[in-house]
């Protein structure tokens, strides 16, 4: 076969030896000089042997595509020519010198390059690229923009429901800044109060009656101006929101001032997301994300976008179905609900109650009586934080069905995910020893936008699940890009 | 269209991949495990050699603190070899018509299953010491990112390669065209 095949073998990596000559006014800059050559004498050396190890060919008949490298240790890496999404050619600054390119293959998935020719000549590169990319630019015209359909948008995001979800969200964020900031000003003013040297008791407590009244106000000031700041910049940023049709991919452009337009094929989604909070359910609005393959946000020049997801805030209900419809081309329904075992909240029991009040009570009982005075605030603690792991185990759920996975999870904010079976890319569970009497094991589903993880589910139930989905995966045909 | 069905799928009657029986990995592949051990082990052991010969000059330190430290570390070494034996024992994979399985874990048992039409490429690694036993590693990518990427260490060389060739067959999906015959010699012999 391999005779057939068009095999040859291309050698590239250069070996760049830079000798440094040095005169010779002492004995030790000899030896110095001695040690250095040595060293550029084992470097070359490993160099040449990498280089001579490092051979790369494109097997037509089988469509793949073969890099061998290694000295010690051998490496081949076989890709398949429909897998290869990039293949980009660079140059830095000393390939200019030596007047070489590099050249990367990129396949989905994984953030590194899979395979990086460091040296070649920018003819053999070019070709190179055109026969590995030949396939691709046949699989993905139809994606290519063809007729620009300027159909009206069936989804615009008011300047209201922008507001609603402004006012509704982002207040934990906008209060962590704030209270990092506070605690600041708070030790920056009481080592100055520390450093004064008052000597009058009144004076200072003056002074303190009218830092803490000060501080007040300006927590208030400042808690407001972060949240107008928050809400102002939603508003600028996503003002307009507006999803078109077009051809098969969806149009979403957006923003006041810089005006953003992406274009998303329904294909390519990866992930659903959207969360919501009770006040936001009143008021009907929720915060959409939309991610795809991390790979396919590559940019023309190789750089990866940060980020991968496209979010729509501000959609109602409707609005939501609407976009799931036009993205799966089906109505999205929730499946069978999946419980947690009472494990998950033991854990959280054990993690967030048990050890920290044993901490505290240790600490204070044995190391620190100080402590003790603020034992008082234990039982607020404990009540608190049962509230918080009870409804974080109400709201802990999967719901399953023949197209979807729905995973909810949250506190206030409540998130859900959305995946298509088809779409995992593979799937990990995990159980512990003395979770296989209970039946309790943890799933990992792995696709190419992130990982959906279910801990604590009944092990029986979710691996007949597991094999269902395994079985839509590999008897489909389906393309998940 | 004609003859499209769509029976009702009986979740029951599915292959369970729980059920599969797993193939042990070689068991020359402890012997490579011993030796990156006996690595760690001997830099530890050097590390504190050193230690204790610099230490010596000073009269602070008695013999009895160097062999409860020694101790201490024959302890952890034995636990260290123990534990690997255990790990090793438990690591498995297998293939099946349509997916590759690989399962490990001491104290948790975590099996990760690969779908070959989800593979996007394959790497056949041979280490120093692999190579040694004839040994090499089988690792798996997908586009799922690192944390479901597979490495499959200490399958015989041949079988490993025999394993890749049979990947890479059967991730090219059968719905997509096959290879043009036209493409031209020219490239390669002009490079």
């Amino acid at each position: 076969m391999f005779a057939d095949s068009l095999q040859k073998f291309i050698r590239a990596a250069w070996v760049p030896l830079v000798i440094m000559l040095y005169r010779v006014p002492s004995q030790a800059i000899l030896y110095a000089s001695l040690v250095v050559l040595g060293l550029f004498a084992i470097l070359g050396f490993v160099a040449y042997l990498k280089y001579r190890n490092f051979t790369f060919y494109l097997d037509q008949d089988k469509g793949e595509f073969i890099v061998r490298s290694g000295v010690l240790s051998k490496k081949k890496i076989s890709i398949g020519l429909e897998k290869i999404q990039q293949v980009n050619i660079n140059q830095n600054i000393i390939q200019k010198l030596i007047g070489v390119y590099s050249l990367d293959v990129d396949t989905a998935g994984s953030n590194s390059k899979e395979v990086s020719i460091r040296a070649i000549d920018k003819k053999s590169a070019e070709i190179l690229k055109a026969k590995l990319l030949d396939r691709e630019v046949t699989n993905h015209e139809e994606t290519v923009l063809q007729e620009e359909v300027q159909a009206k948008p069936f989804i615009k995001i008011s300047p209201l429901s922008l507001l609603k979800l402004g006012i509704t969200s982002n207040y934990g964020r906008s209060l962590g800044i704030l209270i990092a900031f506070l605690i600041t000003v708070y030790d920056n003013i009481r080592e100055f109060l520390e450093n004064e040297i008052l000597t009058e008791e009144q004076i200072e407590q003056y002074v303190v009656r009218n830092t803490i009244q000060g501080f007040l106000m300006i927590f208030f000031a400042m808690f407001l101006l972060v949240f107008i700041i928050n809400l102002v910049r939603t508003l600028i940023r996503y003002f307009d929101l507006e999803i078109r049709r077009q051809s098969h991919s969806l149009l979403i452009s957006y923003g006041l001032f810089a005006k953003k337009n992406t274009l998303l094929n329904p294909r390519k989604v990866q992930i659903v997301a959207y969360s919501q909070n009770l006040l936001q359910r009143k008021l009907n609005v929720l915060s959409l994300r939309i991610k795809q393959a991390s790979s396919e946000e590559v940019k023309e020049d190789g750089k990866k976008n940060e980020s991968s997801a496209i979010e729509i805030p501000g959609a109602s209900i409707v609005e939501r179905e609407v976009i799931l419809k036009l993205i799966y081309d089906k109505i999205f329904t929730k499946g069978q609900e999946l419980k947690p075992n009472y494990r998950y909240i033991f854990k959280r029991i054990y993690l967030l109650l048990l050890l920290p009040v044993a901490a505290i009570l240790l600490f204070g009982y044995f190391v620190n009586p100080q402590i003790q005075d603020y034992f008082i605030l234990l039982p607020f603690y404990v009540g608190l934080m049962s509230l918080l792991i009870y409804i974080g185990y109400r709201n802990y759920r999967f719901y399953v069905n023949d197209d979807f996975i729905l995973k909810k999870k949250g506190l206030w904010d409540i998130d859900y995910v959305i995946i298509e079976p088809y779409k995992i890319q593979s799937i990990t569970t995990k159980q512990y020893l003395w979770h296989k009497r209970s039946d309790v094991g943890h799933v990992i589903l792995h696709t190419a936008a992130g990982d959906v993880s279910f801990t604590f589910a009944n092990f029986t139930q979710i691996n007949a699940y597991i094999n269902y989905w395994l079985y839509k995966i590999e008897s489909s045909d389906k393309d998940w890009v | 269209m004609t003859d499209f069905t769509n029976p009702e799928v009986d979740l029951d009657l599915l292959p369970k991949y729980q059920e599969v029986t797993f193939l042990p990995i070689h068991k020359n592949y402890w012997n490579i495990i011993i030796i990156n051990l006996l690595i760690t082990i001997i830099i530890m052991l050097g590390v504190t050699a050193v230690g204790f010969i610099f230490m010596s000059t000073s009269d602070d330190i008695g013999l009895a603190t160097y062999l409860f430290i020694l101790a201490v570390e024959l302890l952890f070494i034995g636990f260290l070899i123990w534990s690997n034996r255990l790990a090793f024992k438990k690591r498995g994979y297998a293939v099946r018509e349509k997916d590759l399985l690989y399962r490990s874990g001491i104290l948790s048992t975590t099996t990760t299953i690969v779908p070959f039409n989800r593979i996007q490429h394959i790497a056949v690694n041979e280490g120093m010491f692999s190579r040694m036993y004839g040994l090499a590693a089988v690792e798996i990518f997908t586009a799922g990112g690192s944390s479901s990427d597979l490495s499959i260490a200490g399958i015989e060389k041949e079988k490993a390669h025999q394993l890749k060739e049979f990947l890479m067959k059967n991730i090219t999906r059968q719905g997509k065209p096959k290879p043009e015959e036209s493409m031209d010699s020219g490239l390669i012999s002009e490079l």
